[in-house]
Order: C-alpha cells, then sequence, then structure tokens
C-alpha cells in the first residue's frame, strides 16, 4: 500500500539528483580550464521500487517508482591514454633536454663564425706564412704575429674547453634539481593516496584527489619513465626500476636512480652529461693533443741541417756534412712540437727549437691545458724558423755554429702541416670521427658531426612533440569538458528540476483538493 | 566520433601558433644574419663545406699576399739588375774608349777615376738591401755579401734559395744568387775582377789589358741580362698565379655564398609568408575562440 505522500517524495527525489547534476556541470564548467581536470558525471539511477515479491504482497500494480536517486559522481577518464601520453611525454622530454644541451655546445663551437676554432687556426696557419718570409731579427713583427696567433690558438682550445666543462657541472646539478622535484612529486602522491584511501573508503569518488594525483605523475612522467598500477586498494608507482609509492608508503630516489631511468629529463641530462658533452670534449681533447703532438709526415728540403743527435732512418746525407740532408726526405715527426725541434731558434750559437705547445700541468697535452711554451712567450727568437746552419769562424779563431737567419724552411713546413694529414691519437673510442685526416678536415667532421646530432634531436623534439599531443588530443577528447556539452547538460537538468518541481505542485493541489475541499458534506 | 572541446581547440592552436611562430623566426635569423647556416644544425653537410671554403679563402688571400711580396722583391732585384747592366755598358764605353791608342796616359788616368766609382756602384749594388734584406747573400739575409774591396778580401756567399708559398706545395724562389752574377772571389772572369783589372791596365797604360777587358765586360753583360730575363719569367709566373689565386678566391667566395648565404629573395618571400600566415592564425583564433551556446542562449 503506497503512502498518500508518496509522489511528493518523488518530486523531492527529483529535485535532488537534478540539482545534483546541476551541480556537477557547475563543476564541470568552472573546471574547464584546470589543468589535469578530467570531466565529471552524475550518475542517475532510478531508486529501488517497493513492493518485493513476498507472502502478503499487495494487490496493487507492483513495482511502484520510487523516483530518482544520484547514485554517484564520476569522472570521465581512460587510463590507457594516460599510458601513453606518460611514455611519450617521457620521450619527448629526453630529446628536448638533449636538443638544449646540443644547441648549447653548438653556441660555445660558435661555428662558422670569425671568431670560432677553425678561424683560429686558419690565422695560426697564415702567420707562419707571414714568419717564412721574414724569418731574420730585423723583423720581428712576423715572430709577433706567430706568438700571438698561437696564444689566440690555445686560448681558443682552453675557452672552449672551460665552456664545456662548466656545462657537465651545470648538468650534474641539474640532475641533482631534478631528483628533487621528483621526490617533491613522490611525496605529494603518497599525500594524496592516503587521502583518497580515507575518502573513498566511506564509499565516495574522489576524483578531483585522484585528477590532482594523476597530474602529478604526469609531472613526474616528464622526469622520467614512471608506471603505475592499482590492484584493487593497492596504489603503486615505479619511476625507473624503484617502487616509490607503495600505497600510503613513499620511497624517495637518489642521483643513483638517473642510471635506471630510460626515459624522461633526468636520463635526459645524463646521456647530455656523459654521451654529448664528454664527446665533444674527447673530440677537442684529440684536436689539441694531435696538433701538438700526432704523428705527421712531411718533407724535409733538401739542405736541411738536422740538429745534433737527431737522424733519419735511409736518409741520404750530404758528404762533406754528416748532418746536412742531400736531398729532399720525408720524415714522420711528432706534431708541429715534433717538428719545430727539427729548427733552429734565432739564438747564437745555433740552437734547436723546443716544444712549442705545453701542459700547463705536465700532463699530456688537452685542450683544457694547452699551452704555448714559456720560452716562446718569453721571447720571439725562441720560434724556430730556420732549417740551416753554418759554421762561422770568430775574430779570434774559435769557430760557433750559427744559425742561417735567412732561411724560413721551417716556418715553411709549419704552416705546411695545413695540408698535411695528421694521423689522430688512435685511442679515440668515445666519439672519434676518424683517424687520418688534415688537423682541418677533422675539425671540420666534428663540426659536422655536432650539426647532426643537434638537427637530429631537433627532428626528435619536433616528432616527440606530435605524438605528446596526439595523445594529449585523446585524452582530452575523452576527459576534457565541452563548455557546449556543459550548457546542454545544465538546460536538460534545469528543465528536469523545474518538471520535479512541478510534480510538487501537482501532488499540492491533489491534497488540497482532498484535504481542503472534499468532506464538506453536511457543513 | 571523437569529442571536440575548448581545451582541445585551445591547445591545438596553442601548438599551431607557436609552430608558426617559430618559422617566423627563423626567416627574421636569416633575414637579420644574411645567412643560410648560422649554426651547424642548421646545415650539418653544408656546414663542413662552408668550414672548407672559409680556410681556402684564408690560405688564398695569404698565397695572394706572398706572390705580391714576391714580385715585389723580384722588382726590386729588377731594378738593381738593370742599374748594374747600365753600370757594366757604361764601362765598356769607357773601356772602348780608354782603349784607343790615341789616348794620352793623363786621359787614362781621368778614365781610370770614372772606372774606380763604378766599381764602388757596382760593389753597392752588390750589397743591396730589400727591406732590410741583403737580396743577393742567399739566406744568408742578414749579412753583408761584399767587402768593401771584394777583389782583395775573401768573400763567400750563401747559396740558399729563399723560398715564398703561392699556392698548396708552390713555391717560387725569389732571391738571385750574388755569385752567379758578380761571380765567387777569385773567379777571373767575375766583374769585379775584370773591373779591376781595367783600372790596373787604364793606370798601367796597358792597351792590350784595356781592349782584353772589353770581351769579359760583354760577358758579364750577358750573364747579367740572362739573369734579369729570368727574374721577368718569375715575375710573369707570378702574374698568372696572382690572377689564378684571384680567380681562386673569388671562386670560393661564390661557393661559400652559395652553401652559407640566404637567398634573400627567397627569405623575403618566406618571412612574408610566414608573417601573414601568422596573422591569419590569430585572426582565427580570435574568431574560433569566443563562441560557444552560451553566446546563443537568450
Amino acid at each position: 500500500m503506497r503512502s498518500t505522500f508518496h509522489l511528493l517524495e518523488i518530486g523531492k527525489r527529483g529535485l535532488i539528483a537534478q540539482q545534483a547534476a546541476i551541480n556537477t556541470a557547475g563543476h564541470n564548467v568552472t573546471n574547464a580550464n584546470t589543468p589535469g581536470y578530467s570531466r565529471q558525471t552524475t550518475r542517475l539511477v532510478a531508486s529501488s521500487p517497493i513492493a518485493f515479491p513476498g507472502m502478503q504482497r499487495s494487490q496493487a500494480a507492483g513495482q511502484l517508482g520510487m523516483g530518482v536517486e544520484a547514485e554517484s559522481i564520476r569522472r570521465v577518464r581512460d587510463y590507457l591514454l594516460d599510458i601513453e601520453y606518460r611514455n611519450q611525454n617521457t620521450n619527448l622530454s629526453t630529446w628536448n633536454v638533449q636538443q638544449e644541451t646540443l644547441s648549447n655546445i653548438e653556441g660555445i663551437f660558435n661555428e662558422p663564425s670569425e671568431s670560432s676554432l677553425s678561424a683560429s687556426v686558419a690565422e695560426f696557419w697564415t702567420a707562419w706564412q707571414t714568419l717564412s718570409k721574414n724569418p731574420s731579427d730585423t723583423d720581428l713583427s712576423a715572430r709577433m704575429a706567430v706568438q700571438q696567433k698561437a696564444i689566440a690558438l690555445t686560448e681558443t682550445f682552453n675557452h672552449i674547453y672551460s665552456q664545456l666543462d662548466t656545462l657537465r657541472n651545470n648538468l650534474t646539478s641539474r640532475i641533482d634539481t631534478k631528483v628533487e622535484e621528483a621526490n617533491n612529486y613522490i611525496d605529494q602522491i603518497a599525500e594524496l593516496t592516503r587521502s583518497i584511501k580515507r575518502i573513498e573508503g566511506l564509499g565516495d569518488n574522489a576524483n578531483d584527489l585522484r585528477d590532482k594525483r594523476d597530474l602529478l605523475v604526469d609531472q613526474l612522467s616528464v622526469l622520467g619513465n614512471v608506471s603505475v598500477t592499482e590492484t584493487g586498494d593497492v596504489y603503486q608507482v615505479t619511476f625507473g626500476n624503484q617502487v616509490v609509492v607503495d600505497d600510503m608508503a613513499s620511497t624517495p630516489v637518489t642521483a643513483a636512480i638517473a642510471t635506471a631511468l630510460t626515459g624522461g629529463e633526468i636520463a635526459g641530462y645524463v646521456t647530455s652529461r656523459d654521451v654529448h658533452v664528454e664527446t665533444y670534449i674527447n673530440q677537442l681533447n684529440i684536436m689539441a693533443n694531435t696538433l701538438a703532438t700526432g704523428k705527421v709526415e712531411v718533407t724535409l728540403p733538401a739542405g736541411t741541417i738536422l740538429p745534433p743527435g737527431v737522424s733519419i732512418p735511409n736518409a741520404v746525407m750530404d758528404p762533406t756534412n754528416p748532418r746536412k740532408l742531400a736531398q729532399d726526405t720525408k720524415h714522420t715527426v711528432d706534431g708541429l712540437n715534433g717538428l719545430h725541434k727539427l729548427g733552429y731558434t734565432l739564438n747564437e750559437p745555433a740552437t734547436a727549437g723546443t716544444d712549442f705547445f705545453v701542459s700547463a700541468d705536465g700532463g699530456p697535452i688537452t685542450a683544457g691545458n694547452m699551452r704555448l711554451s714559456t720560452t716562446i712567450q718569453a721571447d720571439l727568437k725562441n720560434i724556430a724558423a730556420s732549417l740551416r746552419t753554418e759554421m762561422k769562424t770568430n775574430p779570434d779563431g774559435s769557430t760557433a755554429e750559427v744559425v742561417l737567419k735567412g732561411n724560413g724552411g721551417m716556418a715553411l713546413l709549419i704552416a705546411g702541416l695545413s695540408e698535411r694529414t695528421f694521423s689522430f691519437n688512435p685511442n679515440n673510442n668515445n666519439g672519434g670521427v676518424t683517424d687520418i685526416t688534415s688537423f682541418e678536415g677533422y675539425l671540420q667532421s666534428v663540426i659536422s658531426k655536432l650539426g647532426t646530432d643537434s638537427s637530429n634531436a631537433k627532428k626528435m623534439v619536433e616528432n616527440g612533440g606530435l605524438l605528446v599531443e596526439h595523445a594529449d588530443t585523446l585524452r582530452m577528447s575523452i576527459s576534457s569538458v565541452s563548455l557546449d556539452e556543459e550548457m546542454s547538460d545544465l538546460i536538460r537538468f534545469q528543465h528536469a528540476y523545474s518538471a520535479s518541481a512541478r510534480v510538487v505542485t501537482t501532488i499540492d493541489e491533489m491534497l488540497d483538493k482532498l484535504i481542503n475541499s472534499t468532506g464538506i458534506v453536511g457543513r | 566520433m571523437m569529442r571536440i572541446t575548448q581545451s582541445m581547440m585551445t591547445s591545438t592552436m596553442m601548438s599551431g601558433l607557436q609552430g608558426n611562430y617559430k618559422r617566423l623566426d627563423k626567416y627574421q635569423e636569416q633575414m637579420m644574419t644574411q645567412r643560410r647556416i648560422n649554426r651547424p644544425s642548421d646545415d650539418p653537410v653544408g656546414v663542413a663545406s662552408a668550414l672548407q671554403y672559409r680556410s681556402q679563402i684564408t690560405a688564398t688571400t695569404q698565397f695572394e699576399q706572398n706572390a705580391e711580396d714576391a714580385d715585389s722583391w723580384l722588382k726590386y732585384g729588377d731594378t738593381v739588375m738593370t742599374e748594374v747592366t747600365q753600370i757594366i755598358q757604361r764601362l765598356s764605353e769607357l773601356a772602348v774608349q780608354g782603349g784607343t791608342d790615341t789616348v794620352p796616359k793623363d786621359a787614362r788616368e781621368n778614365i781610370a777615376a770614372e772606372v774606380d766609382q763604378l766599381f764602388h756602384q757596382l760593389v753597392s749594388l752588390g750589397n743591396s738591401q730589400f727591406k732590410g734584406k741583403y737580396i743577393f747573400n742567399g739566406e744568408r739575409t742578414d749579412q753583408k755579401p761584399f767587402p768593401d774591396d771584394p777583389v782583395g778580401t775573401a768573400y763567400k756567399l750563401d747559396t740558399g734559395e729563399v723560398r715564398y708559398q703561392v699556392g698548396a706545395g708552390i713555391t717560387v724562389t725569389v732571391n738571385t744568387l750574388g755569385e752567379q752574377v758578380f761571380g765567387a772571389h777569385g773567379d777571373a772572369s767575375g766583374i769585379f775582377v775584370v773591373v779591376n783589372n781595367l783600372k790596373q791596365a787604364l793606370l798601367a797604360d796597358d792597351t792590350t789589358g784595356i781592349q782584353n777587358a772589353i770581351p769579359a765586360l760583354q760577358k758579364n753583360l750577358e750573364t747579367t741580362v740572362t739573369k734579369q730575363a729570368e727574374m721577368g719569367g718569375k715575375q710573369n709566373r707570378l702574374e698568372f698565379t696572382l690572377s689564378r689565386l684571384g680567380d681562386l678566391n673569388i671562386n670560393y667566395m661564390d661557393l661559400q655564398s652559395k652553401v652559407e648565404d640566404a637567398d634573400i629573395s627567397k627569405v623575403i618571400i618566406d618571412l612574408k609568408t610566414s608573417e601573414s600566415i601568422y596573422q591569419a592564425s590569430l585572426d582565427t583564433i580570435a574568431r574560433i575562440i569566443r563562441p560557444s551556446l552560451m553566446d546563443f542562449l537568450r
């Protein structure tokens, strides 16, 4: 037997349910631009009808409707799309960071320009050309040019090296910052998981908190590859290979996680530092070292007087002078240093040249420690430009070996190194571009490789960007708020609300009839 | 069917706008620098060629400089040789004049005085310096080749060749060896000995001696002229080299420009196009973003 006020109750339930739906639409509209927000829908269900089958079943029509109920409010979201989005996001961030680093390295090398390494090298060679024309001490300006261009060249090497070194250190500190950022996210995710558990324990959906948590996981996916598993009540986040959120517990990560990450900014910074920057520092060291000491074959012209103690296998010597070459002789020297030692400085008596380039710290020559020899910095006469000496008789009858100052043969040979083929340091397993080529050819290959690396990274960023955009579009297509949709819903629910109110009016009128207008017989 | 929402449109538009703006930036950079390659990644292959052309241009410019320097050294040598020729010609005239039987003794003494002057001039020509360097002493450019009395005092000249590089692996010898022009010490047919003999013969009133000097002078004149012709030949070769280097330089610059420089008309068109595309996207966004159902309800 139904109650007199049954319909009043149904009307009321309608009002409440439609109002809940309107509230949800309002919530959606106001959050249309909230990052990470997924639209929510109110699930309306018909209330369980009365009159269950039983022994004392009423004879009236059964399954009498009990109106509507807002059963739940759920967010609309597809977890598979989240996974796709996060994977693409991780991949994009890796390349983003690498592209940034490579573009930085391009800036450091600053090629092609008037102030780059290749320009310094070209000017260095031409300074030797000039010296070959003015080797004597009457005109020291040519020697000055060689000295200054050599200093400029070593400074260019030092400068590029130190900038790359700074970049390397910056990347290390970036890694630390990013690890800290990851821990911050991890803490928040665990904190939210605790809140979500508390709320959902009561049977509700913690929609907005879940949105927040998913947003945090999205942000974590920028830093490294992340995966989420939610089985039953247990929510787990894995970062790299480490479970960082296990239900309500969180484990912070350390910089050591970097090696286990396969993508994301942290992995990008590690690759940038350990592969890219390291490669170009190594290339630069190879170049500096090879220029100074790499094996190179030169042709010593006939008439060259070898310094005492130097002998060239199979060379044909002048019968009158065992140190004088009788014919043009090919000889392999150890770089510019080795060649320079075969020449003579302007000093009296004749003195052979010393190492032209030295290392500031006594170790092997690298781009960082390469310097012009201090003796040459101190005295221009110590640059060896001549290949010939002769015996001079002093007024007292003694003889001395003196240099032929007008000979610029050594300067010419050194200037000619620009066309010679060097053997680049063979132990360059870390990204050496090629073994045997001219110095400038090597430099060009390195720059070309840098360009390829950088433009490749640019393309990966572009492609990655498109993929992220695509995944995000798919996700938004499911979860983002459409104002048109919400407006239609508002209208729909508003009308349903009005209609429910009308139902209440109807029952009111009925009751009025019943209570106030009936039973007046005999009054 | 895929739902489309306001935030999707905004995000698509934002990324589209970013892309258009980026393109605008790229063309603006090309416009500002007038260069297509501003960093290696702009054209990784092209940048290697660009660097190569740049270093070729530096080298070629230096070779041009060397060739010009070689040319001026040779020109100077040429001038000296011309003077030497003139002196020998004058000496020949004097020998002919003094060799005539009828010339009185005191006249021969006068001629001898002039010959002596010319002898000293020859010595000073042998000690000519170009930019502070003695040009007839091989590579011993810092030492005076001839003593004041090259007949009486021993001297030994250097035979080294001063070479200037005027191309990859190409050198030109700029100096002329003094011994080949003036003769080594003690060489009886050398100019100094010949002139000295002439002077002595004039002073000694020795007609035969004077007449003997004439063919010896002639021989020296021939040597000098031959050497001078050799210098002329080198200068000719240098002229060729210089014009070739000039062509080469223009060629390299042309190639460098082709690789590195922006095609300005193309850049301008690209810039204008990307500008109007950017403008159009802004317009479109302004148009699309506003209308929603709300605008049509009441």
